[in-house]
Parts: C-alpha cells; sequence; structure tokens
C-alpha cells in the first residue's frame, strides 16, 4: 500500500524530483482539478431548503450570487448535470466534471511529456497535452448529450442502474483490459518544431482516447446520475485512479467489477423500495 | 540461518579440472528432473516455468521472474539457490557428488570461454540424447562460435558506483510508474549487459523469459550473472537499504516441493546465509586487445549526479529489421547551455532509447554507435560503440504473463567517456549525432579482430522491431 500511495504522490508531482518549469504546470493543473470539485461541490451537493428527491422544488438563491436564482438543473442536485440544463449548461458542467474526475489519471502522463520536452517547450508541451486529453472527454460529452437527448427523458434511478451494470460489464471484457493497457503507453515526442506541438497533440488524444475507452461506461452512469452526483463522482474518481496506478490491473478491474455491480443492486433496490 | 561449514564452491564450467564430474552431474540431474511430473515443483518444465512459462492455466509461482526492476539481481539469486539444490539431491539420487555446486560460464573472460561449453552443444552424447542440448538457440552457437566482448563486457556495470538510480547498477526503484518519464528505465546496467545480451545472442529459448529457464545453459548464465553481483558488492559497493528493496518477500519450492518465503535481506552473504562461495575468476584467456578503449565512466561520481535533461531528441521513429539503421539527433543549444553552461563538455552525458517494441525478438543484438561513418570497418566501429541493444523480454513486456502494466523495452546508458574520447578525437561538434544500429554477430573466438564488424551474413528479413524514440540527455 505504501509503494502504491508513493506512485500515486509520484505521478501527482507531489514528491520525486521535478524538472525546472514543470511544477508551475503541476500546480495549475492540480488547482483546476481542485477549482473543479469546489464548484461541482457547491452545486451538488444537497441544500438544506432543497429537496433530494425531486427536481421540481423552487431553488435556492444561488450563494455565490446573492439574489439570483439558479437555473433549476444546474443547482438542482436531482436531474442529470449533462442533459437538465440545455446544451449550453450542460457542456460546461460536463466539461467541469471531466477536469474534476479524469484530469487526475493523466496526471502521470503530463509529468512524462515534462520529461520527454525540452525544458523551455515544457509548459508549451504538457497544457497542449492536457487539452488534446481534455478535448476527447468533452467530445464525449458532447456526443453523449445528442444521444440522450434524441432518446425518451432520461428520469428515476432505473437509466442510472442500468449504466452501473454496463459499467460492472465492462471491467470484464478484453476491451476493458485493452484500454487499460493503453493508458500506460506512450507515444513519441519529437524534439521540437510543428512535429513537437503534433507529437504533444496526438498523443494526448491517444491517451485520452485510451482513457475514454476504459472509462465511458461509468461517464455514462455520470450522465444519467441523479442526486447526489458528487458521491458518485468521488466514488468513481477513486476508481479511475486506483486502476491507472494499479501494479495488478487486472485484478483491481476485476475488484472494481464488483464494486460496480453491487452499486448496481443497491441503486435498484433502493429504487424499487421507493 | 546456520552458516554451513564448508561452502558449496561454484566453480567457472571452461577451467574445470581433467576428469570433474560436475557437468556429467548436471546432466544426469536434468534427465530425473525432466522425467518427472510436469505438476511436480522440483520438475525441470515447473522450475523453468517458476521464470516464466507460456503454458495456462498457470501453476503456484509460476512467471515469477523480476526484470526490469531492482529485485532483478536478488530474485534470480534466490531462484538459482533453491534450484541448485534441488539439482544437487537429484545429483545424489543419481549416484553423483554431495558436495556439487552449480558452475557458472563465464564468458567474460574472452577466448574459447565465450563460446557455449562443449557439453551443451550436440543433440547427443555417447550416442544417448544429450540433455543438456537445445535446437531452439542461434545455430552458430551449437556451431560453437563466440560471444563477443562488446556483448560480454561487465566492465561498465562493474563501474556503476550506486545500485539504483539513472543507468547504475542494480535497476531503479519499483514499483513500476505508469510513465517513468525518460531516462525512466528500471533496468540496470548489469541487466543490459552482459545479461539481456547474452540472453539475445543465444536467442530461441534463452530470447524469451517465457522460455528461457527451460535451456540447462540458462542456470550457468545467472550463476556468472549473480557472480558479477558479488564482485560488484565486494568492490566493495552498497546494496539498497530501503526496507520496500529488503524485506520485499518471494516464494519459491524446496526439494521436497514445501514453499519457501525470502527476502533479498536473506540472500546478501551468500557464504554465511546461503552456504556457496564462488571460486576466484580464473586467469583468463589472453584477451585480443579491444578496438576502442573500454568505456568506463567516472569512479568518483559522488553523489550521484543530478537529474538528467534532455538535450536532443530524433524526430521519427526507427525500424530494425536486421541491417544497420541510423538516426540523426539534433542538440538543442538552448537546453545544452542550460546544463553545460560555458564548459565544452558537460559533465554527464547519457543515450537513452525508448519505448522499443515489437511482436517477436528477432534473436539479434545491435551495436549502438555515435557518429560512425557510413559502412565504417570493425576497428573504427569499435572506437564508436556506445552499447546495445537486445530484445531479451520483448514480447512479454508489451504481454505481460503476469497480472502487470505492459511497457515498452528501453535502455539509458551513460556514455560520458565515449564523448569526451570522440570530442578528443574531433568526431563530437556537440551540435549533431548520429545513431548507428548495426548487428553485432557471433564470431570465431580466435579472431577477436572481427569484433563490432558487420556479419558476413545479414538479411532485413528479421520480425521487424520499432524503436519510438532516441535521446541525449546530459547532466
Amino acid at each position: 500500500m505504501r509503494g502504491y500511495l508513493r506512485a500515486v504522490a509520484v505521478g501527482f508531482g507531489w514528491t520525486g524530483r521535478r524538472r525546472s518549469a514543470e511544477l508551475g504546470v503541476m500546480v495549475g493543473l492540480t488547482a483546476a482539478v481542485a477549482a473543479a470539485w469546489a464548484v461541482l461541490g457547491v452545486i451538488a451537493l444537497p441544500h438544506p431548503a432543497n429537496n433530494p428527491a425531486g427536481s421540481s422544488h423552487p431553488m435556492p438563491p444561488m450563494p455565490w450570487m446573492p439574489g439570483m436564482r439558479a437555473p433549476a438543473a444546474v443547482a438542482s442536485p436531482a436531474g442529470s448535470m449533462l442533459l437538465g440544463s440545455g446544451p449550453v449548461l450542460g457542456m460546461a458542467m460536463w466539461a467541469l466534471m471531466v477536469v474534476a474526475m479524469m484530469l487526475p489519471a493523466a496526471l502521470p502522463a503530463v509529468r512524462y511529456v515534462a520529461g520527454s520536452s525540452l525544458y523551455w517547450r515544457r509548459p508549451r508541451a504538457m497544457t497542449t497535452f492536457a487539452a488534446a486529453y481534455l478535448a476527447i472527454w468533452v467530445a464525449y460529452g458532447g456526443v453523449l448529450y445528442a444521444v440522450l437527448s434524441a432518446g425518451p427523458p432520461v428520469a428515476g434511478s432505473a437509466p442510472f442502474a442500468a449504466a452501473l451494470a454496463l459499467a460492472a460489464g465492462w471491467q470484464l471484457t478484453p476491451g476493458k483490459s485493452k484500454a487499460l493497457s493503453d493508458c500506460h503507453r506512450p507515444l513519441p515526442l519529437p524534439q521540437r518544431g510543428w512535429r513537437a506541438t503534433a507529437g504533444a497533440i496526438r498523443f494526448g488524444l491517444w491517451n485520452g482516447f485510451a482513457c475514454l475507452r476504459s472509462c465511458w461506461a461509468i461517464m455514462v452512469a455520470m450522465a444519467v446520475a441523479n442526486s447526489p452526483a458528487v458521491v458518485w463522482m468521488a466514488g468513481f474518481t477513486a476508481i479511475v485512479i486506483a486502476e491507472r496506478f494499479a501494479q495488478r490491473p487486472r485484478r483491481t478491474t476485476h475488484v472494481v467489477a464488483a464494486l460496480l455491480a453491487a452499486s448496481t443492486l443497491i441503486v435498484a433496490v433502493g429504487a424499487a423500495a421507493a | 540461518m546456520t552458516p554451513p561449514v564448508a561452502p558449496y564452491v561454484r566453480r567457472s564450467v571452461w577451467t574445470l579440472p581433467a576428469g570433474d564430474t560436475t557437468i556429467a552431474d548436471y546432466a544426469k540431474a536434468v534427465e530425473i528432473m525432466k522425467a518427472r511430473k510436469p505438476d511436480d515443483p522440483t520438475s525441470w518444465s515447473y522450475q523453468a516455468a517458476m521464470h516464466g512459462s507460456y503454458h495456462t492455466p498457470a501453476r503456484p509461482l509460476w512467471n515469477g521472474c523480476e526484470h526490469q526492476t531492482w529485485y532483478f539481481v536478488c530474485w534470480h539469486r534466490m531462484f538459482l539457490y533453491h534450484f541448485e539444490q534441488i539439482v544437487r539431491a537429484a545429483v545424489v539420487e543419481a549416484g553423483g557428488s554431495a558436495d556439487w555446486a552449480l558452475p557458472f560460464w563465464n564468458y567474460c573472460a574472452g577466448g574459447q570461454q565465450a563460446t557455449l561449453p562443449v557439453a551443451f552443444r550436440h543433440p547427443t552424447s555417447n550416442g544417448t540424447p544429450n540433455p543438456l542440448y537445445v535446437a531452439a538457440r542461434n545455430p552458430q552457437i551449437n556451431q560453437g562460435l563466440a560471444l563477443q566482448p562488446a556483448v560480454t563486457s561487465p566492465a561498465h556495470a562493474l563501474s556503476r558506483p550506486e545500485f539504483t538510480g539513472v543507468a547504475q547498477f542494480g535497476g531503479g526503484i519499483t514499483p513500476l510508474q505508469p510513465f517513468s518519464a525518460p531516462p525512466g528505465g528500471n533496468t540496470g546496467q548489469l541487466e543490459y549487459t552482459p545479461h539481456n545480451d547474452v540472453h539475445g545472442t543465444i536467442g530461441g529459448w534463452m530470447g524469451d523469459p517465457g522460455t528461457a529457464a527451460a535451456d540447462p545453459i540458462f542456470w550457468l548464465h545467472h550463476s556468472n550473472i549473480d557472480r558479477l553481483w558479488e564482485i560488484w558488492a565486494d568492490a566493495p559497493h552498497t546494496n539498497p537499504t530501503n526496507p520496500a528493496w529488503v524485506g520485499q518477500k518471494f516464494s519459491f519450492f524446496d526439494t521436497t516441493g514445501q514453499v519457501v518465503q525470502m527476502t533479498p535481506a536473506d540472500v546478501l552473504d551468500i557464504t554465511g546465509q546461503l552456504g556457496y562461495t564462488y571460486e576466484s575468476a580464473p586467469p583468463a584467456a589472453p584477451p585480443a586487445p579491444p578496438a576502442a578503449p573500454p568505456v568506463v565512466e567516472d569512479l568518483t561520481v559522488m553523489p550521484p549526479p543530478p537529474e538528467p535533461e534532455l538535450v536532443g531528441r530524433s524526430q521519427a521513429p526507427v525500424t530494425l529489421v536486421g541491417v544497420p539503421a541510423s538516426v540523426t539527433i539534433e542538440i538543442d543549444a538552448q537546453a545544452a547551455h542550460k546544463v553545460q553552461g560555458d564548459q565544452p563538455l558537460p559533465s554527464h552525458v547519457y543515450l537513452s532509447v525508448e519505448e522499443v517494441t515489437g511482436d517477436k525478438n528477432p534473436d539479434t543484438v545491435y551495436g549502438i554507435y555515435l557518429n560512425l561513418p557510413e559502412g565504417a570497418a570493425a576497428k573504427t566501429a569499435g572506437s564508436h560503440h556506445a552499447a546495445n541493444l537486445s530484445f531479451f523480454g520483448l514480447q512479454r513486456a508489451q504481454h505481460p504473463l503476469g497480472d502487470e502494466p505492459p511497457h515498452g523495452l528501453a535502455v539509458t546508458k551513460a556514455i560520458t567517456s565515449l564523448v569526451r574520447q570522440l570530442a578528443a578525437d574531433g568526431e563530437w561538434d556537440g551540435q549533431h549525432v548520429t545513431v548507428t544500429f548495426r548487428p553485432l554477430g557471433l564470431i570465431p573466438h580466435d579472431q577477436p579482430e572481427l569484433a563490432h564488424a558487420l556479419p558476413e551474413q545479414m538479411s532485413d528479413n528479421d520480425p521487424p522491431v520499432q524503436v519510438s524514440q532516441v535521446s541525449i540527455l546530459y547532466a
């Protein structure tokens, strides 16, 4: 366990020797993750005046904008963050969510990009990679928005339970293993010029796509999740990080499959009881 | 553990006295172990599978070998220790010597000793099948051609002052990080050369960790690697004291098939704790003068050098198919100046060959040369030789048999002395570096002048191996 935590600490850039110009970008990206969590936490945590069971109640004033009322589904702890408030706000929420949930898993690759770049290109290469990686996830949000908006309204716990079951099943497929393997593989990073920029973009897209193939199903769950989504977000993020740093990836994905299956049952039973 | 009174002595296979039965006893024991049931942990196939096996499902303690980690030397010491006891019991069972000890193959001595010991070369022995023979080797090995000094020399590994760290003796601290930032290879210099290079040159079963230990020469090769660790530690150098290293538990089978556990702390004193020793290295056959001054790095580097800084990188991957190939690296003046200031040369130079991938080990070992004129003769090549690239574990790195993350192979080596020599000869301008890969073939043991020569039979039919990038780093 200690070795595992050390690997996480090194991968996130908290410890270990850092190269010049690396620290600033790592601090910036970590701050972005923290800020995304803070905003989502404020928005999504149940408010005492709010009814966690439904989204039809009037919203309390948004705390950072006295006197203003939040758009219902944005501030609502119940209702999908992606689907509940129109494409612009929905995609903004989604972008915050992928920064909070998926950027931490990319930090080891960002450090790799730092070590693989000339020192004066380092900040540019790191941010280019991170932007390409996040672009994949944002684009996926757009696809989910289009697909889920076109179908019947997402309501109640059934879609969420179904997505959890889907995620549990995906864990056991060869596609999942291959995706998680690919998350560990670097691409060539040429030294400078347009090739260097193209290399960082290509690696960011490749790594983001590998991460997407690994985690697409739990993000479907996030897209249809109801309140309190921030708790699920935290749990899923822990899963993503655990898998990303697993020294024994096969065992880890199987443990996660069991956790997701158990969650499916709990949600389904909860829905039936309600 | 009680230190044995008279330690078993592991001796050099090429200089055993006339009439010695060590190898004959080994052959009988191998035969006995091969006749045991495959599920018997003391059988030949089971012991080999503990290193690696492609058979599924895996049985207990299979696929345990530690490569590209700082446990490489200690895991193999434990593995050999238990194997040696199992063989000794079989030797005794066959009526052989009760003080039998595993010999070592000291190919480092050069000359004839760099050829495969005769007892391993022929399919039959006295009209019966030879249990020490394996057909799945490079045919030239079984024909008695010699490994090149570039492949067998432990000089660079033994010159490393530290056990862990960039391009040091024993490997980087594991667990493997997802994306070890280059030059983050976790492989120690002893593991590269001679270990990997000898595996790769023998080829066949020996070229793949999933089959290597089924070749009886594997154990004599690793006996020599273990001896070289002992020589390095006696120099003296310091083995890791990190609890994550000394306390790591590994499991093996004893002679009765019972599981026993060991940690590196249990195997640091081979005589006191394990009851064996190595005979002093016998006088080597006079080696031919090497074509180049041996690339031995500074022994005075204390404390360890700072984190290397990338100064140059190939712009495109290179694919190796069995014939020479080159890449050119442009050294970035700004990055170089940051490290070396106004000095003409940096204090440390590293070569890093990264993310080496392929579906199959081509059983070709490449020499890596800096600024080598095209088609250069053997002698010129020797004076530009920087490192080797071999592919032991190529498939397994990408498709791990055990439950571990996949990775490509990588080589990182300090090349400071070579760069200084090239600079002194006017062959290093600090702006462009050409890195050339040339196959290192086997040579007749009495023609050492052929070292580094291009092999006569070269074809571009090798299973391709891709080298993602080649980097130069300064510190």
